[in-house]
């Protein structure tokens, strides 16, 4: 029998794709691709490499309008994160403000609601709190700092959020004694943050530093309260009283949690 | 002789190429087979008396099984048929003189 080329060339072909198939069924094929991927190996690493730089460079090209729209919602993130975190300190200090109360134990001895400054007119002697009718506080109630510290009293009353006046309020005054002394005085604001200790014999002797507390006899105030120390004393020959200023001792500008006394 | 080293070199960097360099620029996940296309270029360029297509067919297929999963001989398979069957149609039903290089 004779071949023809043609079929000639056809039986070859076919042979040889059946000899291709027939090595998948040995490992021979596997030597052959291991053999070009360990001479390759060196080539393709560094051609990786330049694929990865030459890409990376044009996708920042590409992306470079969107980084607009990156930077905004990573300004986002950190002002979100800076909203938490300051959330954070703000639960901390009231963490701290509220070992401190418990330190001194004034939880015993008063019915305390933690309250939170949201806002402060140093102008009219007044402070806003974030707690109000909702949260069972009345007008009258004195609010003080967790250090035992008399800040003021409650005189207006919302829903959600309170009015505090200052001790240092025109509109305020208290019987208060110098603690250590038997002298009793009025305290009474003079606006500004001012406090002035007022109605003292001239016979008493008192002194810079002393420290003034609420009386007893106060009903409107819990005794033994801290005020102030006095800072200057004027004694007027004509006046029958001795005055003094005090200088409070809260300070507004770095207090921001309070708390009421309920009763007492 | 020259001619069959330069497909053997040229389709083996090409595979080189395509799996370390031009991976890294897909296009919406698509990476075009560079492979193939030099394979049908390489057809529409010959002269259609010529064969040295077929060859160039073969190094295209062993090298794209090579550097691929598919098993061997399964790529040699497709690019031999695809130039054959290109060849033919360029042979009897087209005529191109002006790209006629090969």
């Amino acid at each position: 029998m004779k071949l023809t080329p043609k079929i000639k060339i056809i039986i070859t072909v076919f042979l040889f794709f059946l000899a291709l198939i027939t090595l998948n069924f040995f490992p021979f094929s596997k030597k052959i691709k291991t053999f070009f991927y360990s001479v390759s190996q060196p080539i393709q690493c560094v051609f990786n490499e330049a694929g990865d730089s030459v890409s990376s460079f044009w996708e920042m090209i590409f992306k470079i309008q969107l980084l607009g729209e990156d930077n905004r919602l990573l300004r986002l993130n950190i002002l979100n994160l800076l909203a938490d975190n300051s959330k954070l300190k703000d639960l901390e200090k009231e963490n701290q403000d509220l070992r401190d109360a418990l330190g001194l134990e004034m939880e015993k001895e008063f019915d305390l609601t933690l309250v939170k400054i949201i806002g402060k007119d140093i102008g009219q002697d007044s402070i806003m709190i974030n707690k109000g009718l909702e949260d069972n506080l009345s007008n009258g109630l004195v609010v003080i700092t967790g250090q035992k510290v008399l800040v003021g009293k409650i005189s207006e009353v919302y829903d959600h959020f309170s009015r505090v006046i200052l001790l240092s309020s025109k509109d305020n005054s208290l019987d208060v004694q110098i603690q250590n002394k038997d002298i009793d005085g009025l305290a009474r604001g003079d606006g500004s943050l001012n406090l002035l200790l007022d109605l003292v014999p001239k016979e008493k002797e008192i002194n810079e530093k002393d420290v003034v507390i609420t009386h007893y006899l106060s009903k409107k105030y819990p005794q033994g309260l801290l005020v102030g120390q006095i800072k200057t004393i004027k004694k007027q020959d004509a006046e029958p009283f001795q005055i003094a200023e005090i200088e409070p001792f809260f300070d507004i500008g770095t207090t921001e949690t309070l708390f009421v006394i309920n009763n007492f | 002789m020259k001619k069959y080293l330069f497909f053997i070199l040229f389709f083996y960097l090409l595979s080189l190429l395509e799996t370390s360099f031009f991976i890294h620029f897909r296009i919406f996940s698509f990476l075009p087979s560079l492979i193939l296309i030099s394979q049908v270029l390489i057809v529409f360029l010959e002269h259609p008396n010529k064969n040295y297509a077929v060859f160039s067919a073969f190094c295209a297929g062993f090298f794209w099984d090579i550097f691929s999963n598919q098993k061997l001989g399964t790529g040699i398979l497709l690019m031999i048929s695809l130039t054959v069957l290109l060849k033919l149609i360029l042979k009897k039903y087209v005529r191109i003189p002006s790209i006629r290089k090969f």
